[in-house]
């Protein structure tokens, strides 16, 4: 149909519902190529399901897509992808232990290019982003984050583009290069959908604008037609659910409970603010401009510099306890994770925090417990099997009424509040509006951060209105209604302040390479140190010796760095390596033919690749920990080395032996090998696709989904990969030893986890160096040696070691803590 | 309608779950062994088996604190070893087995010290911390001892080796050290408190906890646990080797995860713990006593302690076979164009 061709994007009836909620009630949409198009609706009114739904992350339940005319039978991210879909998220997908150019080389797999640098920098320039191809996206500010997400939308050359409110954390200039290129894509005939809050900026920039509301379209106009305040109308109105408790008339002022004025700090600036007892006020917004972040500078969360007056006197809240002390009490939004621990009981959960004072002599006296905890259930109608009930089994109505309730418990004068009944069921929320005006008309002060304007209408005196950091508008009384809040957090035109850059200089501090030239000074330092102390410690005898030891270990750390980097972890390096040097002392005894050799390797190799896919698979696709998984292959390898020789028995051929030793001067073959392989496994790292994807994996999850990734996948992989390496380790071993000791190994598991770490490796996945590790290695290795060579006793290769690794550890660690803050 | 008080149930949820397991576990193993080797469950055997299944329980409960808190104590080796080493040199030098001990004790808390403050105040990874620490404690062991082991002294084997009323020392310590930790974890404010943070460390800071001092005090509670051990292990082995530590790195988390524990963190039970400790030190007798090789007993505990997380670890199983049946449902839709391929819509790419 000719028709389609010129359609960038149409959809039919979509229907989604997820347990509870039915997000979309039949969304029909169509895009025309070349046009803007705004989406625009509440929170929750459904824009970002819709989006999943036409990226193909999420399923509808009904309905149809097509994108460019082509209707998609079967929607994935990858099938929108092909079909030209581009998204630039509202939080970017992008890996924080990658630089820039590495995420956008992940985002762009078909992308053929010679020179990834300069086509980074050009699409950075297209954008106008101040970011640099090499930065690291951990060390960028959100809104050049931002920019590179939509770099990444650049490069991708999108057929039809979702812009998921991007301006939120730019500047004025930032957004009006933003909008010129996006001008640009349009005049080329791309379709572009742009979500946004901002009614001024959809006004500039739109073409057309559809509202979304409660899962349903309001309805589509071109932008002449429809007034601001219409728009404002269409976008509200959703039916008021839950009762409402009665507000009562205000008492005359007496001196508030607590009072900020030009209050300023991370995400918020000058708020002047006091709130008296017996009030209830409401911080609004559209979400990420500031309202959170004063709720946590005031409850201790995010400590601030300045002074917060409290019943009159100036105070300052350094942490949650401080603010705790003064009566101010906080109810966090994720209630899962920062709120409630979900795998104790109603009991434990309500009482903890006032445990305090129901003690005698360090014991929790039970009987006080157990009635102040039922007195406070009864009160909130807690609806739970037993007090003893794990928190995590009650609906989410009741584990925010067991979260009211344990602030409640600790008496607060000022009780802050967030989000305070988001995925609670209509009932639940009466009680809990109930409630709170019953804490406020016992004289304390509630505030409350809400994305729920009908909330807020509801239940608060007065609302302040936030836009891009500051109060734009006070609402009193009459005033609070769900309009006038939509209308002025939607109005805001005003943009953020320009941030600054991360300096070079940082940037290598915080590098990969910057531990490897640490330790490279610490090994040439220590080299010189030795040999000016004894003179057979250059000699040649000594250097090959040293370096063959070292070729063993080196290998094994490699493989232990590809899986730490994937963000796993591999305790059984050690005994696999004594596995194998074991099963090969079955078949390279003497006298040693070409048929036992090629038969022997295939079959120490074989078990390596079980071993590894053993571990791979438990790790990655079967999800159990890697510590567990490793520690039960620990022990099994073991096992099978005992099994297979009780005793050291089976001496290799001594021709074998020495192939595997040979050496050319001070420098063994093995060593060379090992630096090679190190050096291209460096080289693939950074500079292939799949070795971003391995530190993708190990520094984020859900990014790398995000990506297209799969991390269990990609770890299974990680652990062949180690497994491969430590074969090739063994084999030295075994040419050193020369024989199937069952006991052999096992110390390289804990000294390959001090090389990657000595190498700059986070535990956590994402970062290290192959180098860093072989560095690391080659530093332990050294240090075993010198201390023979200076006359230390073996306490001191324990005390060297140690001290590196908890010195390696803790600089990095502080170095990585410390983040540019946006 | 409001919570009327029901009848109160001493197991608690998950808690019970957790010590039913492992008691069950406990039991079958105890059944086997009547069957396979009646031998190991006669008096002589067992009184042979329950000290070492006493010392790996007070260094296990040890480990478990560390592990409610999401961390791991690679230091466990070191430490039992470093304990052993200065109580026997200690008696030596010093003269006299009390002075001993309370170096011993003052050596691991300040391990325990180092440990805490590393991963709390300079956010090492616990691993780490106690990997570093660890060859740290070694280093000591070897300075102390000059490589050579020394005898430990007559009264601290004596009081190993004697029974009390009938009952093994050694087992008396580790019910008087199950009983204390468990008493102060369930039952005391500091113990509640040490749950909660090992929980939810955000919900705990969110909660005014001074959740730092939280997080140094399981490492000094832990090294004392081991230092118990290390003291134990030094009378009863009477000349203990430099690093008669080192099998406790690995049978410690063996026992911590055979008791349910979750490494993430989160509850723990203390009596579970000395079910799974005397659980693997009766496997161990048992594949003993029927003749089978050292081993075996590795391969066995390794295919118990992979049971033991594979009935635990349901979410990672639940996963494959969702995963599973959404690969199964993804036919070819056999819808005509017109209607609406509603089941090809509900797929998603993994």
């Amino acid at each position: 149909m000719p028709a389609d061709i010129r359609r960038a994007l149409r959809v039919q009836e979509i229907h989604k519902s997820y347990p509870g909620v039915h997000a979309l009630r039949g969304v029909s949409l169509d895009v025309r190529a070349g046009e803007v198009h705004a989406v625009v609706g509440e929170n929750g009114a459904g824009k970002s399901t819709l989006m999943g739904v036409i990226s193909g992350s999420q399923a509808a339940d009904a309905g149809t897509i097509e994108i460019a005319g082509t209707s998609l039978d079967r929607p994935s991210p990858a099938a929108t992808r092909a079909l030209g879909l581009v998204i630039a998220h509202q939080w970017p997908a992008l890996a924080p232990d990658l630089t820039v150019v590495e995420n956008m080389t992940l985002a762009a797999p078909r992308a053929q290019v010679d020179d990834r640098v300069a086509w980074c920098r050009e699409a950075l320039a297209a954008v106008h982003a101040t970011a640099s191809p090499h930065d690291r996206v951990h060390d960028l500010s959100l809104a050049q984050r931002q920019l590179v997400e939509v770099a990444k939308a650049y490069v991708a050359s999108p057929r039809l583009l979702i812009l998921d409110e991007p301006t939120e954390p730019l500047s004025a200039t930032e957004i009006d290069n933003l909008f010129a290129w996006v001008e640009r894509l349009a005049a080329d005939g791309v379709g572009v959908i742009y979500i946004s809050h901002r009614i001024p900026e959809i006004r500039r920039i739109a073409d057309r604008v559809t509202v979304l509301r409660d899962g349903m379209v309001a309805g589509s106009w071109t932008l002449p037609e429809i007034s601001d305040d219409e728009i404002v109308h269409q976008v509200v109105g959703r039916p008021v659910e839950a009762a409402f408790a009665d507000k009562p008339k205000r008492a005359a002022r007496d001196t508030p409970i607590l009072a900020v004025d030009d209050f300023s700090c991370d995400g918020f600036a000058d708020v002047s603010l006091s709130v008296h007892a017996g009030e209830v006020v409401g911080l609004a917004g559209v979400e990420g401009n500031g309202q959170r972040e004063l709720l946590h500078a005031l409850a201790g969360v995010a400590p601030s510099r300045q002074a917060v007056v409290i019943d009159g006197v100036q105070r300052k809240i350094g942490d949650v306890r401080a603010a705790r002390r003064h009566g101010i009490v906080y109810l966090p939004a994720d209630r899962h994770d920062d709120g409630l621990f979900m795998r104790l009981s109603v009991r434990e959960n309500l009482a903890l925090s006032t445990l305090g004072e129901r003690r005698r002599g360090g014991f929790v006296r039970r009987g006080a417990e157990r009635e102040a905890v039922n007195r406070q259930i009864e009160r909130l109608d807690v609806r739970a099997a037993s007090s003893e009930t794990e928190v995590a089994t009650l609906s989410g109505g009741n584990q925010q009424k067991v979260l009211i309730g344990a602030a409640m418990m600790a008496g607060p004068r000022v009780f802050l509040l967030e989000d305070p009944t988001q995925g609670v069921d209509v009932g639940a929320r009466a009680e809990i509006y109930r409630s709170l005006r019953a804490l406020a008309a016992d004289g304390a002060a509630v505030l409350i951060v809400s994305s729920d304007p009908i909330e807020l209408e509801g239940l608060c005196d007065r609302v302040l209105v936030f836009a891009r950091g500051r109060v734009v508008a006070e609402l009193c009384d009459e005033q609070v209604t769900e309009h006038e809040i939509a209308q002025a957090a939607l109005m805001v035109a005003a943009a953020r302040e320009p941030g600054g850059s991360g300096s070079a200089k940082v940037r290598f501090l915080r590098g990969d390479y910057f531990p490897s030239l640490v330790l490279a000074g610490i090994i040439v330092a220590l080299g010189a140190f030795v040999a000016s102390r004894n003179g057979l410690y250059l000699s040649g005898q000594n250097v090959r010796t040293t370096l063959a030891l070292l070729a063993a270990l080196a290998f094994i750390a490699l493989g232990q760095l590809v899986v730490v980097q994937a963000g796993g972890f591999d305790l059984s390096v050690g005994p696999l390596s004594g596995l194998i040097v074991v099963v090969g002392s079955f078949y390279f005894a003497e006298p040693l033919g070409a048929g036992a050799l090629v038969l022997g390797l295939l079959i120490a190799a074989t078990v390596a690749f079980g071993a590894g896919l053993l571990n791979g698979v438990m790790a990655g696709p079967g999800g159990i920990s890697p510590i567990v998984t490793t520690l039960v292959t620990f022990i099994l390898f073991q096992g099978c080395s005992l099994l297979l020789r009780p005793t050291p028995g089976g001496t290799y051929d001594i021709r074998l032996s020495d192939a595997l030793t040979t050496a050319a001067g001070p420098l063994p073959v093995s060593f060379a090998v090992a630096v090679a392989i190190g050096i291209a496994l460096e080289w693939w790292l950074r500079r292939t696709r799949s070795g971003m994807a391995l530190r993708a994996v190990g520094s984020d999850d859900d990014v790398a989904r995000r990506l297209g990734l799969s991390p269990e996948r990609v770890r299974l992989y990680a652990y062949l990969g180690c497994a491969g390496l430590t074969f090739c380790g063994s084999l030295v071993l075994a040419g050193q030893v020369g024989i199937g000791d069952p006991n052999l190994g096992t110390e390289y598991t804990l000294m390959s986890i001090t090389a990657v770490v000595l190498g700059g490796a986070s535990i956590f996945g994402g970062r290290g160096s192959f180098v860093g590790a072989m560095l690391g290695a080659l530093l332990i290795v050294q240090v075993m040696n010198a201390t023979t060579f200076l006359g230390l006793d073996d306490a001191w290769q324990r005390w060297l070691v140690g001290l590196m690794t908890l010195s390696g550890a803790g600089v990095y660690s502080r170095l990585r803590a410390t983040r540019t803050s946006p | 309608m409001p919570t009327t008080a029901p009848p109160r149930r001493r197991a608690e949820g998950a808690f019970g779950a957790v010590l039913g397991r492992i008691g069950f576990a406990l039991a079958v193993l105890l059944l086997v062994s009547l069957v396979a080797a009646p031998d190991t469950l006669r008096g002589s055997t067992l009184l042979t088996m329950l000290p070492f299944a006493s010392m790996l329980a007070i260094a296990a409960i040890g480990q478990t604190i560390v592990v409610q808190h999401g961390g791991l104590d690679l230091s466990v080796a070191g430490a039992v070893s470093l304990s052993a080493a200065l109580v026997t040199k200690g008696a030596q030098e010093i003269g006299g087995l009390p002075a001993a001990i309370c170096l011993t004790f003052g050596a691991a808390m300040v391990v325990g010290l180092v440990n805490g403050m590393l991963v709390a105040r300079l956010s090492i990874t616990p691993m780490i911390a106690t990997l570093g620490v660890n060859a740290l404690a070694i280093g000591v062991v070897l300075d102390v001892t000059g490589g050579v082991p020394t005898a430990a002294p007559s009264a601290l084997t004596r009081i190993t080796i004697e029974r009390t009323l009938g009952v093994q020392n050694t087992v008396i310590a580790a019910l008087v050290v199950l009983t204390v930790v468990g008493v102060v974890v369930q039952r005391t404010v500091v113990g509640r408190r040490h749950v909660a943070v090992g929980v939810s460390n955000a919900a705990a800071r969110n909660a005014g906890l001074r959740v730092s001092a939280y997080r140094v005090a399981p490492y000094v509670v832990a090294a004392l646990c081991y230092a118990i051990a290390g003291t134990l292990i030094a009378g009863f082995q009477q000349s203990p080797g430099l690093s008669v530590g080192e099998p406790y790195l690995i049978s410690t988390v063996a026992v911590v995860v055979l008791a349910g524990t979750p490494l993430t963190g989160g509850r723990a039970s203390v009596i579970a713990t000395t079910l799974a400790a005397l659980f693997l030190t009766q496997l161990n007798q048992l594949v003993l006593s029927v003749g089978a090789p050292t081993a075996v007993q590795y391969l066995i505990q390794s295919a118990v302690i992979a049971a033991g997380v594979a009935t635990r670890e349901v979410a990672g199983l639940q996963r494959a076979a969702r995963h599973l049946r959404t690969r199964l449902r993804r036919r070819p839709p056999v819808t005509t164009p017109a209607s609406i391929p509603s089941s090809s819509l509900k797929e998603t790419e993994s």
